[in-house]
């Protein structure tokens, strides 16, 4: 075998491909150890195509940060929602009183230390946090790339005191990840699992919204 | 192949037009990041995953792309990278159980059309390469799974072009002393 391993490199680096066969042709050796790493080169190189739609992925992904190809229409329509939410919390203050919206904090943990910044890792958690929820029915969710991905109430509910909504999530895998509040005097549409969507369902039914900037997990 | 990919990705990045540069470069070297994850991985959702991330991550670094290097090293490095931590988390969580167990020596009758014989080589490959050193995983799988040459591969890695070279033939002669070992005889 080491007799051939100069023919073996150049086969690896195919740059030599005429003049390696050519030997292998007349070295039964050389051919022998050739077939051997020829058909473990194939076995490398197949592999499935994956997802058959994730070109769609890709963009669904970009388009939900706001910085691909929608993304001069989503920043119209975040102006629009903007205005919306604007108008929700004027609405609301009105009508609950002075205390203002709530506030939504969300903090990446590695164990038990605040990570600074917004990029956090794959097993780190956030700890979301709504204060001056008051009164309200309040619901803290938590989206991965715009789909639902945890939700209070399923299966733990989280956890109220006074006017203060808190909950701790485990990232578990990589995606951009965005904490939204719902709150209403009256019942908050249940989730569509899909973060435009419930938006839209919740600004509908005259409900507070407030979203989170986004955490991406890498 | 290559050059029409980096030639198409280019004058699209020149209009700065990024949508079509992302298309070109998601046309033409998605199966080869898709690859490179899924041998560095060996987890196929994972696998697709860190491929996404990789072409969301190139897309919003486009701007800012310095032309130093070509479109397919620069994605594949972003996707190695991707790749690494991803494989990081997972050692953390101690759920490395893809491949834990020894696949079964693949029997040598030849049924029709020698897939179950395909399926058995892919399964062994799965464990022999889990069995390499990190370094000599990453080195035989940049260099045959998705064909970067050595000189590339070097400066990827930041490692002598000669001690690439080295690595990539120690993983070759462990893989197939591994097949081998486990019945597949290429």
């Amino acid at each position: 075998m080491s007799e051939c391993r100069r023919y073996l490199e150049e086969f690896a680096e195919r740059e030599h491909d005429a003049e390696a066969r050519s030997h292998l042709a007349s070295c039964r050796e050389c051919a022998a150890a050739h077939r051997a790493h020829e058909a473990i080169f194939r076995a490398l190189r197949e592999s499935d195509s994956g997802d058959e739609r994730w070109q769609e992925s890709v963009w669904q992904r970009i388009d939900q940060s706001g910085s691909g190809r929608l993304g001069g229409r989503l920043r119209g329509l975040a102006l629009v929602a903007a205005a919306l939410i604007a108008l929700v919390g004027v609405a609301w203050l009105f009508t609950a009183g002075p205390e203002g919206p709530p506030e939504l904090t969300a903090r990446v943990l590695k164990g038990d230390a605040v990570r600074r910044g917004e990029s956090a890792h794959p097993g780190d958690s956030l700890r979301i946090s709504a204060k001056g929820v008051g009164p309200s029915e309040a619901r803290v969710r938590l989206y991965r790339d715009g789909v639902l991905y945890w939700g209070c109430g399923d299966p733990e509910p989280c956890t109220r005191v006074g006017d203060v909504l808190q909950v701790t999530v485990p990232m578990e895998t990589v995606g951009r990840y965005e904490a939204a509040l719902f709150w209403s005097s009256d019942p908050i549409p249940p989730s569509t699992g899909e973060l435009d969507r419930d938006a839209g369902l919740a600004l509908e039914a005259g409900a507070g919204f407030e979203l989170h900037a986004p955490i991406d997990v890498r | 192949m290559v050059e029409d990919v980096e030639l198409e990705a280019r004058a699209a990045l020149e209009r700065n037009d990024f949508e079509a540069t992302l298309n070109a470069l998601m046309e033409g070297y998605g199966d080869a990041v898709f690859r490179l994850c899924l041998m560095l991985l060996r987890q196929q959702d994972l696998a697709e995953d860190v491929r996404q991330l990789t072409f969301v991550q190139a897309f919003e670094a486009l701007p800012r792309f310095r032309r130093q290097s070509t479109f397919r090293t620069w994605l594949l490095s972003i996707a190695r990278n991707r790749c690494l931590d991803a494989a990081k988390h997972r050692k953390r969580q101690q759920r490395w159980v893809v491949d834990s167990d020894p696949p079964e020596p693949v029997q040598k009758s030849t049924l029709p059309g020698q897939r179950v014989e395909r399926i058995g080589i892919r399964k062994a490959l799965g464990y022999c390469l889990a069995k390499l050193s990190d370094a000599d995983r990453e080195a035989v799988v940049l260099r045959v799974s998705v064909e970067l040459s050595y000189p590339e591969i070097s400066g990827m890695l930041a490692v002598d072009p000669d001690a690439v070279r080295m690595r990539v033939l120690r993983a070759l002669e462990k893989l197939r002393r591994c097949l081998s070992a486990k019945g597949v005889t290429p």
